[in-house]
Formats: C-alpha cells, structure tokens, sequence
C-alpha cells in the first residue's frame, strides 16, 4: 500500500528551482532512501512533504489523504513525523523529559483534567514516561536517561532526535541525514536501529549521504539532482546506473 | 516527610498571618502582596514558560479591574458573578490582542505589547462616559457581607478580604502549577525551546502560545477584580507601563521558568517598597540595579540560587512512582 | 484654518527633526547591535540634563553646550555597552535579556536624575529662544530653526559617514552579517560601542535641543522613547532613511491633526499605526533586518 505519494512537486526560491517535479511514493513497512550531492533539494522536499513548506505545485499524498496544504504540526498527528539535520533537542530537559514532550499527541490528558490534576492526568502522565523509558531502552540509551539533552555527545542527540520523533507513534518516520557527522561505530548503531525500527512496524524514509548505510538497509533509492529525480530503483541498480555515477563521480575526462 | 511538615507549618503561617499583624497597614499590605502573586504568577506564565516578555500585563490587570468594576456598577452584578466574568472577558481580550501579537517573538512582540498597553490606557482615559478617564471610577461596591456563626463579616473590613485574596491567590497557583506540570505545560516549554521541533512532533506553537496567553491574561484580570473590589476606587495610574515594568521585574528577579520565582518577586517586591518608603524614589534607583544584576548575575533569579540538582525538583509524585516500578532511581 | 497649515507643517518638521535625531540611535543599535534599548530615551534626558549643568552651573554658552553634551553622552553610550550590553552578550544573549537589562537601566537612570536633582521642571537657557523669525505665515523661534539645521547636518554626517568611511562599511557588514564580518577583520566589540556612542550622542543632542525648547525634566525620557519606537518600527528598524521618512511623517501627521483633535487621542494614532505595521509587514516601510541600511 501507498503510504506516501509525492507528485510533481515543484518548489523554487527566488530564482532558484529545489524541487522540480520530483515524483516518488513510499510504501508501507520500506525503507526508502533518498540521495544526491548536496544541493539537490532532499532537505526542501522533506520540508515541502512534512509541511514546513508548501509546494508552488504539486500534490502531496499521504495515507490516501491530501496533505499538501496540511500545516506542520497537523501532518505530525497523521503519522508522518521527521528529524532534522542539526540536532534539535529540548536543551533544558532530561532525555526522558524531552522523549515524552514527543508523547504529546497520544497523551489524552485534556485541559480540566490537567488544570485539576486529575486521576486522568496523572495516569496519563506516567503512561507518558514509561512508553518514553521503552523507546529510550530501545535505542540502548538508558544510561543518559537523565543526563540533561545540552550534555549529550552528538551522536546521541542524533539518536535523541530519533527517540522524541519515535516518541510521536510515527507510522512513517522520515530521518533526514540521521548519519551526518557520525563515525563508522555509530553508524553501524544507526543502521541497526532503522533496521529494528522497520520491524516494529514503522515505514522508514532517509535524506542520507553516507552509501554504505544507504546500500545497506534500503530497499528501494531515489536520486536527486539539481532538483530533479534522475533515478530510482533498488539499490544495486542505481550503483550501475551511469547517470547517477556521472552526477557522483564526474565524467571521464577525454583523453 | 519533612518537606512536608514544613508546607503544612508555612501555610498554617499565612493564614494566621492577619491575626498576628493586627494593624490594618500589615493586612493592606498582605493583601497587595497576594494580588500581585496573582499578577506575577500569571506573567511568569509568558515570561516563564513561553520565554516571551509582555510589557502590556499592566494593562490586562486594569482591564479586569474595569470589566469588574463597572458590572457592579453599571449592571448591579454581584461580586461573585462580575469576578468571573471580568477573568474570562480579560481572558478572550488577551486572546483577541494575541491573535496578531503572538505571531511575533522576541522583541517585536515586547514592544507590541508595549503599544498594546499604551492603546489601552488611551482608550481607558478617552471613553470618559464609560470609565470617567482620568479621574477614575469610585464607589465601586465591595463584595458585601455574609453572616457567620451569628457575627456579620463585611468584606470591607481587610481580615476578610485577606482570606478572599488568600483563597484566589491558592486556586491560582494550584491551577497554574498543574497546568505546568502536564501535557499543557509540556506544550509550552517545547513551543519556547524549539517551535519547529515542537511542531514536528506535533505540538502547534501557535495554539500553545494562545493558550498560555489567553489564561495568563484571564488570571491577570482576576488579580484587577480583586483589586477594584478591595480598593473600591480605581484609576489608569494604576494599570500604565510602569506598572507592566514593576510585574515584570517582580518575575525576573524572582525566578522564572519557576512558580516559585514570580511568589517570591513579587512578595520582595510589595514588601521592598514599604520597608525602602522612607527613601522616597531612591528605592527605584535601587529596584533598577537589581534588575540589571540579576538579569546579568543571576538569570534563574533568587530562585536560582537556591535550587539543587534539577533532576529531583521535578520528579513529582507520579513520576516517582513510574520510575519506582521501572527500577531506576 | 487653511492659513495656519505653513504654520502646523513648520511645527512639524521641526518635530520630525528631534523624532529623527532619537529614532537614528535606537535603529542603529538594533540594526547592528541586535539590541533594543529600552534605555534610548533617558539617553536624550541625560543629554538635557547635561547640557542645562553646563550652561547653567558652568556658564558655557549654548552652542558649545551642544557640543560638550553630544561627547557627554556618547561617554554614556559606551558605558552602557561596555558594562551591559557586553556582559550578556558573553553569557546570555537572548533577545528579551537586553530588553530586560535596559528596561532596568531606564529605571534606574531615570529615578537616579529625579533623586539628584527632583522633579522640577527646568529649561536650559538658550539665546535662540529669544529671536523670532517670520516669513509669510509662519513664526518660528531661530531655536526650532536651529533644531532641523542641526538634524539635518548631523543626518548627513552620518549618511556620509555610514557610506563613505572605513567604519561606517565596517558598521553595514557588521549588520548584515556578524560572523561575516568577524571573519574578514572587523571589529566587532569596537564597532558595538561605537554605534552606541553614535546613537547615544543623537538623543543627547536632541535633548539639548528640546530642553531648551520646551523643557528638561527626569521623565522626559519616557515620552520621547514610546514614539521613537514607533517611528523605528514603521521606518523599519535598522534602517537609517526609513527613521527619517518615519520620523518626519509621524510628526507630520501628529501636528496636522492635533489642530483637529485632542491631544491625548493624538498618541493613539501613533500606538495604531505601529501595531498595524508590526502585524503586516513587521520589518517596516524600508526595513530588512540585514543592517543599517542607508
């Protein structure tokens, strides 16, 4: 099943095209990657599909939904959640804090029952932190559970941001660039994760520059250049495709 | 089991507080504190929790105090009624004003609620038929007397009054403390750490933002019922911008992004005036030098200074309990 | 009524003219400092206070009285940001923390000149107040006309200094781009205390100007900043020809029609037309937040 479909988005700033007619969808439980050298305009189609910006044209799908217009916050409570490419972190909270501010859409507690700090509230609440030390034991971050976020190593406000978009019961999670930055070991870490997230039921869909994760855990790739889809397919094929080899590595100079 | 004790002794504290201080200028004066703990308890909620400074609370303090004032007046509403109304018509007033206003942050919006505040008071002094502009509106009608175990209790007389501020000043925090505690105030802290985060888990900003100003504002408007009811006259003066500037250093130098802070302000700052009276405007020298140290010095405000590891703070009960039945400390 | 517009629109400029000369300094801090001062009006109550001890307890003449009150409160400017603004910006630099800092600073200026020299309302002696020029309709003291001639040749020195001197292109890039500039050379801490010199000496002047004008007292401060805020904001803040165009046209309009209205109506349209700007197009008439723009 389609779970998200993008057709001919299309995005420019001022004068520069990022998106242009970029077509591609991604089906329930894959792992979808999206690459191409930088400046090719994976951030905005993120930014264009999870609402932070909207299309000059086009039509965005998702879960058989128009989205195209949906605000930011509204696309979240639909199930598609993403991370961003700096670490965003509460700075102040503790990592259980800030993993169960991710909670919030599925915390029922309503204002009454807050302002009076009800039965309801309060057992909400402690759903809210115990569903958020489950996902922390599941990324192996237990050990930082109250280590304030701003004292996090980087790689593990990387796996943070994960945790908090984890947080929000995506039932598509787009990470984009959830490598950036990270040595091989965290890499490898990352890529057991996305692969252990995938089997809980969630679909997956990367911005990556790093191939080997790509190669490794994606079934089906998207290449992008110059804001325009150049490819897709499985992975080995877009290693063979030539043009995706040409926009990488350059053409063969003429002797 | 001892922090406990201690509560139960402060609040034991407060509410014979009047009894002991028999001289009807210390109960004046507990009841201007408790008001302003209303006010600053409010605006720590802006200043606190959304991390934005409203330069216009002054004129959310008045507009309850009109809205209260002149129900009774013109509508012959008992205080009852006129209290609540005034606190939800100061509330939709702060909704309405925050529907553009909130769209900014920062500075933008500090200085527009500094216009905000200055319109208001302009419309206050110019609808002379309706609020007799400068010269105020007197007369305004105390909340009467009820009859207890045979005596007459007046609510003109400052002992009662202290225990109706007491009581208003209690929910308050009782309210405010709870809203901070749970999803709501989850809400607020990731509108004002990182809106776009926020927004991607699907917390909207903008909606938290009027939230957080619609109540603060409603509770603000509160604070001038009680106010107009106690003083039974009322005038612009006492809602212009250095009123606003007086709440807001109340909430700085006591602390915020704390409930305790604002409490704490705001009794220094009632108290501060009086014991300091005899110095005539050198105190101001004085409360403006405080607030640039401390601004400075001492952003978590006097608060700060006394506040241990920020992990066993916040642990409240039922956090104690999940992590109890999950093993960690 | 026709008669007396010459009249209303002389009294305008002349307005314009101190709206400008205090706007300048409040934009140009914003605009290459990020900072809002709150403080900016006691700056100009400052500048009248210094200029009234000058004449008045040093018998120095008027005009060098200006003079010695520009560089008086310029000292004032660099104390402000040397002992305020710097500090936070090395440990906590959020927006509303430079708001809180000089709301502080106002308050405390403000009362410290009430306790030292009460609240009494002076006016600094000025020869000019005494002559009077008349052409077709319009009366004028020479001091109103000295008010728009020094605003407009301290405007131009600035315009030219922004634009032409070494430091005035280290100022824009400053503006436009903090880091940038850092990186190529440019001294930043100078350039911060520099622009609060600057701006602090405009508002002295201006109080110089209007001390003797109308009066000098400790809350003048107070009312001289609520419409450099609004002119900041509907000119744009950062942007030096956006106060001008602000600066005249509110006072313009403000004189024009308070020969219509009441005078307390008269700030209303002031406050308005601020909240209208802030919520349509918060940046101002000529307004990017990417410098002091000339």
């Amino acid at each position: 099943m389609e779970l998200l479909k993008v057709s001919n988005l299309t995005k420019s700033f001022g004068g520069v095209v990022a998106n242009s007619d970029v077509s591609l969808d991604i089906h329930e439980h894959e792992i979808v990657s999206i690459i191409g050298p930088n400046g090719a305009g994976k951030t905005t189609l993120f930014n264009l599909i999870t609402g932070v910006d909207k299309p000059d044209s086009g039509n965005i799908q998702f879960a058989g939904e128009d989205i195209t217009s949906f605000p930011a916050p509204k696309i979240a409570s639909l199930g598609l959640v993403r991370t961003f490419q700096q670490t965003k972190i509460f700075r102040d909270l503790t990592v259980v804090e800030a993993v169960m501010t991710g909670r919030h859409l599925h915390d029922r507690t309503t204002l009454l029952a807050a302002l009076l700090s009800s039965p309801l509230a309060r057992q909400e609440k402690r759903k809210s932190y115990e569903k958020a030390v489950d996902i922390i034991e599941f990324l192996g971050m237990q050990a930082r559970q109250d280590a304030i976020t701003q004292n996090l190593p980087y790689g593990e406000q990387k796996l943070l941001n994960i945790a908090i978009a984890l947080a929000a019961e995506p039932k598509l999670l787009l990470l984009d660039e959830p490598a950036a930055g990270t040595n091989p070991i965290e890499a490898k870490r990352l890529m057991e994760t996305i692969k252990k997230i995938k089997e809980t039921g969630v679909t997956v869909g990367l911005v990556e520059h790093n191939m080997r994760l790509v190669m490794n855990i994606s079934e089906k790739v998207f290449v992008l250049n110059y804001g325009e889809l150049i490819a897709e397919g499985k992975p080995e094929e877009i290693l063979k495709n030539a043009e995706v080899v040409e926009v990488y590595l350059g053409r063969r100079k003429r002797a | 089991m001892r922090k406990h004790a201690l509560k139960a002794a402060a609040i034991l504290g407060i509410i014979l507080l009047p009894a002991l201080l028999n001289e009807p200028f210390y109960q004046h004066i507990l009841i201007t504190a408790g008001i302003n703990v209303i006010l600053a308890v409010s605006l720590g909620i802006i200043v606190g929790y959304l991390g934005e400074l409203s330069l216009g609370h002054g004129a959310f303090y008045g507009i309850g105090a009109y809205a209260s004032a002149l129900l009774c007046l013109k509508l012959n509403l008992p205080f009852a009624f006129s209290f609540f109304i005034a606190t939800f018509f100061t509330g939709f007033m702060g909704y309405l004003i925050g529907i553009p206003a909130l769209r900014l942050s920062g500075h933008y919006f500090a200085i527009a609620t500094l216009g905000f505040q200055g319109i208001v008071i302009l419309l206050i002094i110019n609808l002379v038929d309706l609020t007799r502009g400068p010269m105020g509106l007197s007369g305004i009608p105390s909340p009467g007397e009820f009859k207890l175990f045979g005596a007459t209790i007046s609510f003109q007389d400052k002992i009662p009054y202290f225990y109706l501020t007491l009581v208003v000043v209690l929910v308050v925090l009782f309210l405010t403390s709870n809203l901070i505690r749970f999803r709501h105030g989850q809400a607020f802290v990731a509108t004002r750490e990182d809106p776009m985060l926020a927004s991607s888990i699907g917390v909207d900003p903008r909606k938290y933002r009027m939230l957080a100003f619609a109540i603060s504002t409603a509770i603000a408007g509160s604070a001038g019922s009680l106010y107009a009811h106690y003083a039974l006259f009322i005038s612009p003066d006492s809602f212009h911008l250095p009123e606003s500037i007086y709440l807001a250093t109340m909430v700085i130098i006591g602390g915020r992004g704390t409930i305790a802070g604002p409490v704490i302000g705001a009794l220094m700052l009632t108290l501060l005036p009086e014991v300091l009276r005899f110095t005539g405007n050198l105190q101001f020298v004085l409360y403006g030098l405080m607030l640039m140290i401390v601004v400075i010095f001492m952003p978590q405000g006097i608060v700060g200074i006394f506040s241990k590891s920020r992990k066993t703070e916040d642990k409240t009960p039922e956090l104690i309990d999940a992590a109890a039945k999950h093993g960690t400390p | 009524m026709i008669e007396f517009i010459p009249q209303l629109i002389a009294n305008g400029i002349v307005l314009g003219s101190i709206y400008v000369l205090v706007a300048l300094g409040l934009t140009m801090v914003f605009g290459i400092v990020d900072v809002v001062n709150f403080a900016h009006g006691e700056f100009y109550m400052l500048g009248a206070f210094v200029a009234f001890l000058v004449v008045d307890h040093l018998g120095v003449p008027y005009l060098p009285a200006v003079l010695v009150t520009g560089v008086g409160t310029a000292v004032f400017g660099f104390a402000t940001e040397k002992i305020l603004i710097r500090p936070l910006r090395l440990r906590n630099p959020h927006p509303i923390n430079y708001v809180l800092v000089t709301v502080g600073l106002s308050t405390f200026l403000l009362n410290g000149v009430n306790v030292l020299f009460g609240p009494d309302l002076r006016k600094i002696p000025s020869p000019f107040m005494k002559q009077i020029l008349h052409f077709s309709n319009v009366y004028l003291t020479v001091q109103r006309l000295l008010v728009f001639l020094v605003a407009v040749a301290l405007v131009s020195l600035l315009a030219y200094f922004v634009k032409y001197t070494a430091l005035g292109s280290q100022m824009r890039a400053t503006a436009q781009n903090f880091q940038a500039a850092r990186i190529v050379g440019v001294n930043t801490d100078r350039v911060f205390f520099l622009t609060f010199m600057i701006g602090a000496a405009l508002a002295g002047v201006a109080g110089a100007l209007v001390g003797a004008m109308f009066v000098t007292e400790p809350t003048m401060g107070i009312h001289i900043i609520v419409k450099a805020f609004i002119v900041v904001i509907v000119g744009g803040m950062g942007s030096i020809s956006g106060s001008i165009v602000a600066g005249m046209g509110l006072a313009l309009v403000e004189t024009l029609a308070g020969a219509f209205m009441p005078a307390e109506f008269l700030d209303i349209i002031g406050f308005s037309l601020m909240i209208i700007v802030l919520l349509t197009k918060p940046t101002g008439i000529f307004g990017t937040k990417g410098g002091a723009s000339a």
